[in-house]
Parts: structure tokens; C-alpha cells; sequence
């Protein structure tokens, strides 16, 4: 079990008896100085843990949506370690748990070793990365779990059940559980095979088991914390910020729509 | 107006320069204040109090401030002792007395620590502040510190009081909340104080605050004339007042106001966070970090006191004794205080009339005993713990904002 932030984190929800609520907003959208703000936006709308997207020039695992706050962010010059010190700057204020969510090719731009150091030091908790497989990630899970983050794996519909094995085995903190196969976005309705997923991932591992892709209704949201101990919440979100991008009311709009979509996990 | 000497270590006994900025002695351990007691006796009679103010400033002599300009005070301290006259009945207790803290500004004891530690970082010059609180020092804390136009920043539990993160943000401080318990917010700010050039006003970790908890013991004495009680109540968390006053006590004796008679002090805990209990069943000097604690009385969530072995201390040498209630235990006692004597205590008072209850059952107290119970907190800042036995139907956010913005 993690010690981090993350592991103290799901220890709370279980002594609360409910699912958290897991946010998920690319960093540097619309631009590197909101982020702190959004993100304190988020933990007051009842979010429990911030997934910060590092933006990457080829995100082949997200939607058009994200796609775009990635551009946004790219454009407003959001380098690797401008969101490390975004962290920093969150950290002034707050002690929710940070997710780097990224992918592998600016991680090895910036250097393995390097970034998990830098990470610690600006605050992070553990890094998702997308397109890395939990085979080849030994060096990865080295360079972590010497500074003492936690690494989330995927696991999808598709996933076997060697590599569920192998992604309840290398996972710390929590396992992402992909929700149905494609891309990151919103859907009309949840997957079923979600609740299949959940079912499989609990015969191998007690780590708590989040699940994302394609959630972005309060009505979803209470569904799949029914079956899940957290629910990921990413383009809904990014789309609330590219709507309300350059207004005065976009972090109050972010909160509202957060305590709207986590505050059915909360009765 | 002081008879401050030194500080000493209440480890190694090692002594430490008064004036000048301290936390924990290199060993570790907590430093305690101490007095030239023989002046002080020459210079210092009980019946000037007549004539001190009606505050726990009263016994400035024996407390660590020494300039008058540098005390900031809100009036905290000379809390009522009111003798019980229903709910002694109930448990069959002829001479009950209860202590109410909860009269304090904040609505606790953790105002006399505070208001203690603040006032001496005013006399020493510290201008940023820091602590991790289970809820009422915080509240405390920014309050005082506002008081004394001071920065302060506050690391609680997430699901602290929402009385305590309102009371807080009001006062202007700095709020983080945190997934954990006190001693997770504890390490944030032992990890971050240097670079952010923060005093790390942790109790025992600064060695002020227990002399502003000390003066219950002082404020006992003097409201029953001069002679302690058969056996004295505290709810431990910290478990700094009951330190605080076993010092007081000491204090009062060399000054020759008490003589050698000591209450049997009974430290209660609840059965979700009770390491002072396990200590004291298994004849330990020290607790052991008590995991996954819960109760529903934050401020008896602290699962390893760092003051552990000076509390084992204090009810061992007294001929006391540390007892565990349930969460369900403390809310019932709670209820009786409430309606048996007009008092609203936190769930901390409750805890200590559970033990009362039990401790009178068992034999071990004798009805006739004279018995002081302390409420350390007013049962309004605990309005989540006792909504579990008052729901009310209509309870979404918007509701109670509606309600009381546009009454319907």
C-alpha cells in the first residue's frame, strides 16, 4: 500500500464509505498561470485527486477535446518544466494528491531519472504514462520507486489476464481501468464491460480500482462509483474550460460543474 | 513581572537560554519553562489575585511572557467550575464538578496555549507562523495570530469540523487540507518550515503553549480554595493540558499555595485512537503510533502523542488511570451533560463523563469523591458528530444556504 498522499487519500474514502472523484485537466490550459487556480477550483468543487496532463505534441490516446487543450497549452509555451512548477505553485496551497498523466516520449526527452527527482521536489505524487506497457517499464518503475512515486498502470477491456496481473503487480497508489477501448471523450452511455473490468482487476490486487474514458455526467458518475473506488472525469471537464477560456467566471464554472458531477458520490 | 530562569529539557534535562527561539531540544525532546520558584514565593501571594485580571493572565508570574506590551489576549482563560446537580445523580456522584473550556474565545482550551505561544513570538520577533492542528488549536491559533497581526499557515484533516476550516479561513490564515491525521500534517510542516521560514508552532514542539494549558491546573485550585479534587478528568489527546497542569500542580506546592495532595488523573481516550491506554495497560513508558485511527472527537485523534511518556507519568504517579469510550459512549454522555446541565460540550467533554460512568460502575472512584470533569470544547463546533443523533429531514448543501438566505 502506498504511504504517499494517494494511498492517505483512498485510506480517507474508505473510512468516509464512498468513491472519490478523480479530476483530470491538462496543465497549462488556457494558459500556465490558471492551473494552480483550476486546480484549487477542483478541490473545492469536491475533487480528490488531480490527474495534470503534461501536453504532448502527438496525444494518440486522447479525443478531440483534450487534443485541443493540449494545443491550447502547447501555444500558451507549457514545457515539462513549466508544469513542474505549476505543481509547485499548487503545492503552496493544497495537499491534493498530483497524478502526472503523460506520455513516455517527453518523460525520456527530460531525462528518467532527472524527472522523478524533479517531480518529488516540485510536489508530484506519481505519473501515469499512457503509452507504456507494463513489460517494458522496468527501468520506468526503477527510476519511480526510487524517489518514492507512485506508479499507475492501464488496464483496458482488452487487457489479458497476464497483463492484468502484471498491471495489479507493478501499480501503486491506484489502477486506471480503462473504461471501454478507443480514445479519451465523452460518451452517451458507460460500457458494461466497465463493470466486467472491475470484476476481473479485483480477483488479482486490493489496490483501489479507478475507472475513466467517456465519463462526463453527474448521472455516469454516480453509476460507475457504484462499481468502482474512483471515478475519472477528463474531457468534461477540459470542455468546461475551453468554453469558459478568458472569462472572468471560468473557475467558478469549473467548481460548480465539479460539485455537480462529484457530489453524487458524496449521499 | 516574571520568574522565568531557563528551559529544560524534559528528556535529558538539558538547559536552554530563556529568550531566545526554540522548538524540540537536539534530543528531541520537548523543553519545559522553569522558574525561580523560591523568589516567586517571596514576591507572590495567592491573595494578590484578588486584584489580577480575569483572565488566565492572572498568573503571569509563573508564565513565560515578560514584557506586558507583548500579551495577546482575548480574553481567554477563568473558565466556570460549576458544580453539577443532575447528572451526579444519574451516575451517582455526590461531588461533581464540570470545568468548561468551551467558554473560551474559539471556543476552547487550546485558546490558553495559543494565546501563550503567540504572545511569546510577539515578544521574540516571529512573524510567520505554522501548524498542524486536529481542528480547534487551528482555530485557535489563526485567531490569536490575527489578533496580533501575524501570518499563519494551517495543515488539518481533510474532514476536520467545517466549524473549525470556517473559523480558520475567516481569520485570514493560510488553509491546506490534508488526506491523514494530525501527524501527517505534522510532517508537511516539519518538511517545509525551513524553506518557507515558518515557526513551527506545534505543542511541545514550541515550549509556550503548555504553560497557557498549565493555568487550569492553577484555576482549579483556586476556584475550590486552595485544594485539588479527589480525581481530575481529561480527554487526551496531546494530552498537554493534563501535562500542563501535573506542572501547575508542582509549581503550586513549591510556591506554598497546595500541599503534597495530588488528584488521581484519569486520562480518557477513545476506543478508535487510545495508544496512552495500550501504554498504560501494558506498563509501557511510551505509546506506539495507534493506526488507522477514528473517532469522531478530532481532537482525540492523535495516534502517538509526543508528550506520551510525560502523561504516563502524571496519572501512573498520581495513582490514576487511562480509560478508552466508544464514539457512540461519548455522544450518549455528551447528551446527558447537555440536558441533566444546560452545558453543550464537545464529544472530548462527553468522553470524560463515559469514563466517569464507567470508573464509578467499576469501584474504582467513590461516589463521595470530590471529582472535576473537564469539557475542553463547546459542543457547537462539533455539529457533524451530534447531527448523527439529531438529523434533520431537509439536508442537501443548497437547502441550508437557501434557508438562510431566503427563510421559507
Amino acid at each position: 500500500m502506498s504511504q504517499g498522499r494517494i494511498g492517505r487519500m483512498f485510506q480517507r474514502l474508505r473510512q468516509e464509505g464512498r468513491p472519490g472523484f478523480i479530476a483530470y485537466i491538462t496543465a497549462g490550459d488556457p494558459s500556465p498561470r490558471d492551473t494552480p487556480k483550476l486546480v484549487a477550483a477542483l478541490e473545492r468543487g469536491g475533487a480528490d485527486l488531480i490527474e495534470l496532463g503534461v501536453p504532448f505534441s502527438d496525444p494518440m490516446a486522447d479525443g478531440p477535446v483534450i487534443q485541443r487543450g493540449a494545443d491550447r497549452a502547447l501555444k500558451a509555451g507549457t514545457t515539462v518544466r513549466a508544469v513542474l512548477e505549476m505543481a509547485s505553485e499548487i503545492r503552496k496551497h493544497s495537499e491534493i494528491p498530483l497524478l502526472l498523466f503523460t506520455y513516455m516520449n517527453p518523460v525520456l526527452r527530460y531525462g528518467l531519472d532527472n524527472l522523478a527527482r524533479a517531480a518529488v521536489a516540485h510536489g508530484i505524487d506519481g505519473c501515469l504514462l499512457t503509452d507504456l506497457s507494463v513489460e517494458e517499464a522496468d527501468r520506468y518503475i526503477g527510476a519511480m520507486r526510487a524517489q518514492g512515486l507512485d506508479t499507475v498502470f492501464l488496464a483496458a477491456p482488452t487487457s489479458t489476464a497476464d497483463r492484468r496481473k502484471l498491471v495489479a503487480k507493478y501499480s501503486t497508489g491506484f489502477v486506471y481501468l480503462v473504461s471501454r477501448t478507443g480514445v479519451t471523450g465523452e460518451q452517451e452511455s458507460i460500457a458494461g464491460s466497465a463493470a466486467e473490468l472491475v470484476a476481473s482487476m479485483r480477483e488479482v490486487t486490493d489496490l483501489p480500482l479507478a475507472v475513466g474514458f467517456g465519463i462526463s455526467t453527474a448521472e455516469q458518475v454516480r453509476s460507475v462509483g457504484r462499481i468502482a473506488d474512483a471515478v475519472v472525469v477528463g474531457s468534461a471537464l477540459v470542455r468546461t474550460i475551453e468554453k469558459n477560456a478568458g472569462s472572468p467566471n471560468l473557475e467558478a464554472n469549473l467548481e460548480a460543474f465539479t460539485r455537480e458531477l462529484a457530489g453524487g458520490l458524496r449521499s | 513581572m516574571n520568574n522565568i530562569t531557563h528551559l529544560e529539557c524534559s528528556l535529558c534535562g538539558k538547559r536552554h537560554t530563556s529568550g531566545e527561539i526554540h522548538n524540540l531540544c537536539a534530543c528531541g525532546g520537548p523543553l519545559l519553562v522553569r522558574y525561580d520558584l523560591a523568589r516567586a514565593k517571596e514576591t507572590w501571594t495567592r491573595e494578590s489575585l484578588l486584584h489580577g485580571p480575569k483572565t488566565m493572565w492572572r498568573y503571569a508570574p509563573m508564565l513565560p511572557v515578560t514584557q506586558a506590551s507583548s500579551i495577546v489576549s482575548l480574553g481567554e482563560g477563568m473558565t466556570p467550575l460549576l458544580e453539577t446537580k443532575r447528572l451526579g445523580k444519574r451516575y451517582g456522584a455526590r461531588n461533581l464538578w464540570v470545568k468548561d473550556e468551551g467558554v473560551n474565545p474559539t471556543g476552547s482550551f487550546k485558546a490558553r496555549g495559543l494565546s501563550c505561544a503567540i504572545s511569546m513570538c510577539v515578544e521574540l520577533g516571529i512573524r510567520k507562523l505554522a501548524i498542524p492542528s486536529a481542528g480547534n488549536a487551528a482555530s485557535a491559533m489563526a485567531a490569536y495570530a490575527a489578533a496580533a497581526g501575524l501570518e499563519s499557515y494551517i495543515f488539518m484533516p481533510r474532514d476536520v469540523p467545517q466549524a473549525n476550516f470556517i473559523e480558520c479561513k475567516a481569520f485570514g490564515a493560510h488553509v491546506t487540507l490534508v488526506d491523514g491525521l494530525i501527524s501527517d500534517c505534522g510532517k508537511i510542516v516539519a518538511s517545509r518550515k525551513d524553506a518557507e521560514g515558518w515557526f513551527d508552532v506545534s505543542t511541545l514542539k514550541e515550549p509556550y503553549r503548555i504553560e497557557g494549558k498549565k493555568t487550569m491546573g492553577y484555576e482549579v485550585a483556586e476556584q475550590l480554595g486552595w485544594e485539588l479534587p479527589d480525581a481530575l478528568f481529561y480527554p487526551a489527546g496531546g494530552g498537554v493540558g493534563m501535562i500542563g497542569m501535573w506542572k501547575a500542580f508542582a509549581e503550586m506546592e513549591a510556591l506554598g499555595w497546595i500541599g503534597p495532595k495530588r488528584p488521581k488523573m484519569i486520562a480518557v481516550q477513545s476506543a478508535g485512537c487510545q495508544p496512552v491506554v495500550r501504554a498504560f495497560e501494558r506498563g509501557e513508558k511510551r505509546s506506539e503510533f495507534y493506526e488507522n485511527a477514528q473517532t469522531v472527537a478530532s481532537g482525540l485523534r492523535v495516534p502517538k502523542p509526543l508528550g506520551d511518556f510525560l502523561i504516563l507519568d502524571a496519572v501512573r504517579e498520581s495513582g490514576g488511570t487511562a480509560i478508552a469510550v466508544t464514539d457512540e459512549e461519548m455522544l450518549d454522555a455528551g447528551i446527558h451533560l447537555a440536558t441533566d446541565e444546560g452545558m453543550f460540550a464537545a464529544p472530548e467533554g462527553g468522553a470524560c463523563v463515559a469514563a466517569l460512568q464507567k470508573l464509578l460502575a467499576s469501584g474504582f472512584l467513590k461516589a463521595d469523591e470530590r471529582i472535576v470533569i473537564y469539557n475542553t470544547g463547546a459542543g457547537l463546533k462539533y455539529l457533524e458528530a451530534y447531527s448523527t443523533r439529531f438529523p434533520r429531514t431537509s439536508a442537501s448543501e443548497q437547502d441550508k444556504l437557501g434557508g438562510l438566505i431566503t427563510p421559507r
